[in-house]
């Protein structure tokens, strides 16, 4: 996903909303929403949840558009709304089950054959379970940056960080998820033997 | 390059954020380095399988149900205060109490009160017996007015 939010088209949107034009509103939701709905959805976890965070952090929006000061800085500060409501909600449980040899397979396979476990469903839930492991702020911006196709600069303004930090976020998750996989890998090899 | 230095520019040189320079010394030593290559396979694999997953994408239909639902909420001058939610409800109760705390306190007043359990100290009871009086004189204020 790429966002294509250009500031200059949010801040007119973000005036004539505060001028009461409904419509623009309408257009800064559907445009902002590239940003803040993944960005939700990787905070809380599920789609119904994220709904609820977005319906909630846009009511604050329409509510406190006239309170924005710097208007051409209007998607961080709606992904800032997002984020505020987003951490007040429990995180989410985890769901997925675990598939642990399959992972495995795919990880120490070398063979891009049919049976590559790319499309197998079971080594993809133990991915992301490793992945729920990691701290939320290097999850986040893992997820965003791999899963959602995110800018390092689209992270940096939908969490309102600099890129340093997303830069060395996504180092330690990144980092913190091989060692995951080795891990488990070495405790299979264990078992194994 | 050393491995520490590679292994801290994995993630850059995975997302091609390397300059030419820094790119090149980092193919270099992973040819050479068993254990960084494994390192960056890894990562790559894993990125891979991250790319693989759907990415969020907005329901349709999304954006017209906030915009719907935002511009439909009742701002907080329309909603009701805590005091303007709780006095329709309050202020009869206390009123209720206030006559039921005057009405008792006439007629412990002419009964003499209620009799005590406990042995009662004299000075107590005589400045008891003075704040009964003065207890007195004010509901017979009252009831002049």
């Amino acid at each position: 996903m790429r966002a294509e939010n250009n500031g200059n088209d949010l801040e007119l949107l973000a005036s004539r909303a505060i001028s009461g034009d409904q419509a623009a509103f309408g257009k800064l939701v559907e445009r902002t929403q590239r940003v803040t709905y993944p960005l939700a959805l990787r905070l809380v976890g599920g789609q119904a949840e994220a709904e609820d965070v977005l319906q909630d952090a846009y009511i604050r929006v329409w509510q406190g558009l006239s309170k924005l000061r710097d208007r051409g800085a209007v998607l961080g500060w709606i992904c800032r709304i997002v984020r505020n409501v987003a951490v007040d909600r429990v995180r989410y449980e985890q769901r997925r089950p675990s598939g642990g040899d399959a992972l495995i397979e795919y990880i120490a396979s070398d063979d891009p054959g049919p049976e590559q476990a790319i499309a197998d469903a079971e080594a993809r839930c133990a991915l992301l379970d490793l992945v729920d492991q990691l701290k939320q702020k290097h999850r986040v911006v893992l997820l965003l940056r791999e899963v959602d196709g995110m800018s390092y600069e689209e992270i940096a303004a939908a969490l309102g960080c600099k890129i340093g930090t997303v830069e060395s976020r996504l180092h330690r998750a990144r980092k913190q998820l091989a060692d995951k996989v080795k891990r488990q890998m070495r405790a299979q090899a264990k078992e194994s033997a | 390059m050393n491995c520490r230095r590679c292994k801290s520019l994995l993630s850059d040189y995975l997302d091609a954020r390397l300059d030419a320079a820094r790119r090149t010394d980092l193919e270099v030593h992973v040819a050479d380095c068993g254990a960084c290559a494994e390192e960056l396979r890894m990562m790559q694999k894993l990125s891979a399988a991250l790319g693989a997953e759907p990415a969020a994408a907005a329901p349709a239909g999304l954006a017209a149900r906030l915009t719907r639902g935002a511009l439909g909420a009742p701002t907080a001058a329309e909603l009701p205060s805590f005091l303007d939610r709780w006095i329709p409800v309050a202020w009869p109760a206390a009123a209720a109490s206030a006559v039921a705390a005057t009405l008792l306190l006439l007629v412990l007043g002419r009964t003499g009160g209620v009799p005590s359990l406990v042995e009662e100290d004299p000075v107590a009871a005589v400045a008891s017996d003075d704040a009964d009086e003065d207890d007195a004189l004010v509901i017979l204020a009252m009831e002049e007015e």
